[in-house]
């Protein structure tokens, strides 16, 4: 082994444990970001040896072939493209980070087919051609599936959190059908490439090229539509596989590229992303199954009928903020629910302002987080620790359970489903989904735009609770109604 | 199949397993930035997208090497920079006991250092009652200005000299200072956040008002420290 491959190879050594360890610190708050630091000098350890590996040809590295033209895209596309990921990262605000997530996703994808895409073109164009091995057509074909469904797939994620795409499941006629077969043509596409491309004809090779290029568009095509039929609730879920997804297709592209630390990093993501996505997928209490199925039209069965009194005729009580006001100021435990309506709103802010005016006024306030409150699991901490609330005041399901048992009122602000009794009986579309007991407090506040069903499409039971009062107002409007209030009602005092 | 290929598919297998195991346990609240954190490390395939520069000597070889690294560096700097951002706001946590400990000190020093009777607060609370107890600014230019850079610049001008007063443990004049003085840079930096310190300076006050009902739950969060964190 030459002395630039030896260096290449305990530098990507280095960075291999460089992620593992990084991942591993993030497992705490404590240490997550030191955890993220290490990662990120393990990564930038491997791409600065890559260089090494183009200088040095003569000691086993790739050499550069390409002169001053090849040198100019490399860097035009680094600086363009790191240019704009720094830009996006560093302003992005908080609350449309899951969508920036899934764009940095959809690159990645992108960039692990075009990678083998790239390389495959090249073994293609050459001059002497006498069929492409196994070792090299099978993770070409493989890369290029994932990585362009995952491109695709993951811009389709980021628009429907940003709303450039509707974010309610979209069919059309056929379109299961058309999803079905561009995922068979993009396979079958997949198979020509490894089984033809290891023909020495010229047929084969001419074949190989059309079945790459077809299974780029079918697999992109796949992408679409895998992800136009899945609501906007399950995006977090669909952006985590998408993400362990791109995992693979980055390992499969060091296959083809013969990198070890690539292979070594997708399969730390593949794995990890897989599991991140099935935790996510527990706390909705869904499979992963039924929620790529359910875009299908096969998960989503008709949800049973609420319980007793939960009807739409259902009374509820509707109260206004003045009321709501002198409740709360009046309160010696108040715990604040907040849910995926809040984030939407992007009303943390008021949130925390309205905490922070009654805990001066000495309500004792804590915040109650479902673990799938906002657009992702943790998403709503975050945002919470953007309006500057406590880390301590931020109380995860079972203790804050103990607290709703304690509390003398619960303000919900766009909860829905996390909050619904009928969780605790079978039958509903989300029994034996954990949820806060909010019906637990003595009285409950809900801060909410209509009676509108959750994700789930059944009838909150809490709603039509006596001891409810509903707030019919937009998160972000509803708070700031509340505050006014309760200042008034502060100073007044 | 080569040695070299079965040595890959072998630390392809164990990287897996890695993978699996690393994760398995982790509190929801860290699911989002473990997220973002491995697609970070997907990234790695700007190594990729620089091996196949080297090799491209076509033009279509430069589109696919100028598509490919361009997409992994948006991948590697952004993913790393939006993580490290979400960790951050996490961070801010551990310094806030100190911080926290300082505001009961300097709030219950605010109305013992009041000699005018609490209540009777108009709009604008801190801005009448901060300036009499500290003695520094003239209270017309408060009454003048009663936007959100003049007024918390008062409420915490009150501090300094209520715990000189008060003198209260060496810890919680310690935190309190730093917390102050990051306040003012806030203030004169007039930032976004200064709104929400006129509402820390709104809410600080009314505890005059409340401390006869409630005397026990000081106001928890400290304007100081709530105000100085704005600057980032």
């Amino acid at each position: 082994m030459s002395a630039t491959l030896t260096i290449t190879w305990l530098v990507y050594l280095g960075a291999a444990v460089c992620f593992v360890l990084g991942l591993h610190l993030m497992r705490s708050p404590r240490t997550a970001r030191r955890g993220n630091v290490v990662s990120a000098s393990g990564m930038a350890a491997a791409v600065l040896v890559t260089a090494l590996l183009l200088l040095d040809e003569d000691g086993g590295g790739v050499g550069w072939h390409g002169g001053v033209w090849a040198g100019l895209t490399l860097a035009g596309g680094i600086v363009v493209g790191g240019g704009y990921g720094l830009y996006a990262a560093r302003r992005v605000r908080m609350t449309a980070m899951p969508q920036l997530v899934s764009l940095f996703n959809a690159v990645g994808g992108g960039a692990a087919a075009t990678v083998a895409l790239a390389d495959a073109s090249r073994e293609l164009a050459a001059g002497s051609w006498d069929g492409l091995p196994a070792s090299f057509s099978v993770p070409v074909a493989l890369d290029v599936l994932i990585g362009a469904v995952t491109f695709s797939g993951s811009l389709v994620a980021a628009g429907k959190l940003q709303g450039w795409v509707p974010g309610a499941p979209i069919t059309f006629r056929g379109s299961r059908a058309l999803a079905l077969v561009s995922a068979v043509v993009a396979v079958a596409a997949g198979v020509v490439v490894a089984v033809v491309g290891s023909g020495s004809s010229d047929g084969a090779r001419t074949a190989t090229t059309v079945a790459l290029v077809v299974a780029v568009a079918a697999a992109l095509v796949f992408g679409v539509l895998m992800v136009l039929p899945i609501g906007g609730a399950d995006m977090p879920v669909v952006i985590s596989l998408l993400n362990a997804f791109t995992g693979l297709a980055v390992a499969m592209a060091g296959f083809v590229v013969d990198n070890e630390v690539m292979i070594v990093a997708g399969a730390l993501v593949g794995a990890s992303g897989s599991i991140l996505t099935k935790l996510m997928a527990d706390a909705m209490n869904r499979s992963v199954g039924s929620i790529l199925l359910g875009g299908f039209g096969t998960g989503d069965a008709p949800s049973a009928p609420g319980g007793p009194g939960a009807g739409p005729g259902a009374t509820v009580r509707t109260v206004d903020a003045d009321d709501v006001a002198i409740q709360l100021a009046y309160a010696h435990r108040v715990v604040l629910v907040p849910g995926y309506g809040l984030a939407a709103a992007q009303a943390q802010h008021e949130l925390a302002e309205l905490a922070n005016l009654l805990s001066s006024h000495g309500v004792a306030v804590s915040y109650a987080i479902h673990p799938v409150a906002g657009r992702m699991p943790g998403h709503m901490n975050v945002l919470l620790a953007e309006a500057n609330v406590p880390y301590e005041q931020m109380k995860e399901l079972e203790e804050a359970n103990a607290e709703l048992d304690q509390c003398d009122v619960a303000l919900v602000v766009g909860a829905n489903d996390v909050t619904n009794p009928a969780a605790r009986r079978p039958g509903t579309a989300i029994s034996g989904m954990p949820i806060l007991d909010v019906d637990h407090a003595r009285s409950v506040v809900v801060v909410k735009r209509s009676m509108g069903h959750g994700y789930a499409g059944i009838d909150n039971e809490l709603y039509s609770d006596p001891r409810t009062g509903m707030l019919f107002a937009d998160a972000k409007d509803g708070l700031a109604q509340l505050v006014a209030a309760v200042k008034e009602y502060v100073s007044a005092a | 199949m080569t040695p070299e290929l079965a040595s890959s598919i072998s630390i392809f297998v164990l990287a897996l397993l890695v993978g699996f195991e690393v994760i398995s346990k982790i509190p929801t609240t860290l699911h989002t930035p473990m997220m973002s954190g491995a697609n970070s490390i997907h990234g790695v395939v700007l190594v990729g997208a620089i091996l196949v520069a080297g090799l491209a000597d076509d033009p279509l070889g430069y589109v696919l090497a100028f598509l490919a690294s361009a997409f992994a560096a948006m991948n590697v700097v952004g993913g790393y920079v939006v993580t490290d951002r979400m960790l951050g706001m996490f961070r801010g946590r551990p310094p806030s006991p100190p911080a926290n400990e300082a505001s009961p000190s300097a709030s219950e020093a605010s109305p013992s250092a009041n000699e005018a009777p609490p209540s009777t607060n108009g709009a604008s609370p801190s801005a009448n009652e901060a300036p009499p107890s500290a003695n520094e600014a003239p209270p017309s230019a408060n009454a003048a200005s009663p936007s959100a850079n003049g007024t918390s610049p008062s409420a915490n001008g009150t501090s300094p000299s209520a715990e000189a007063s008060r003198a209260p443990e060496a810890a919680g004049r310690a935190g309190a200072a730093p917390g102050d003085r990051k306040a003012v840079v806030a203030d004169s930096a007039n930032t976004a956040g200064a709104e929400r310190g006129t509402s820390e300076a709104d809410g600080s006050p009314s505890t005059p008002g409340a401390a006869p009902t409630r005397p026990a739950a000081g106001p928890r969060p400290a304007a100081g420290s709530e105000t100085g964190e704005d600057d980032r």
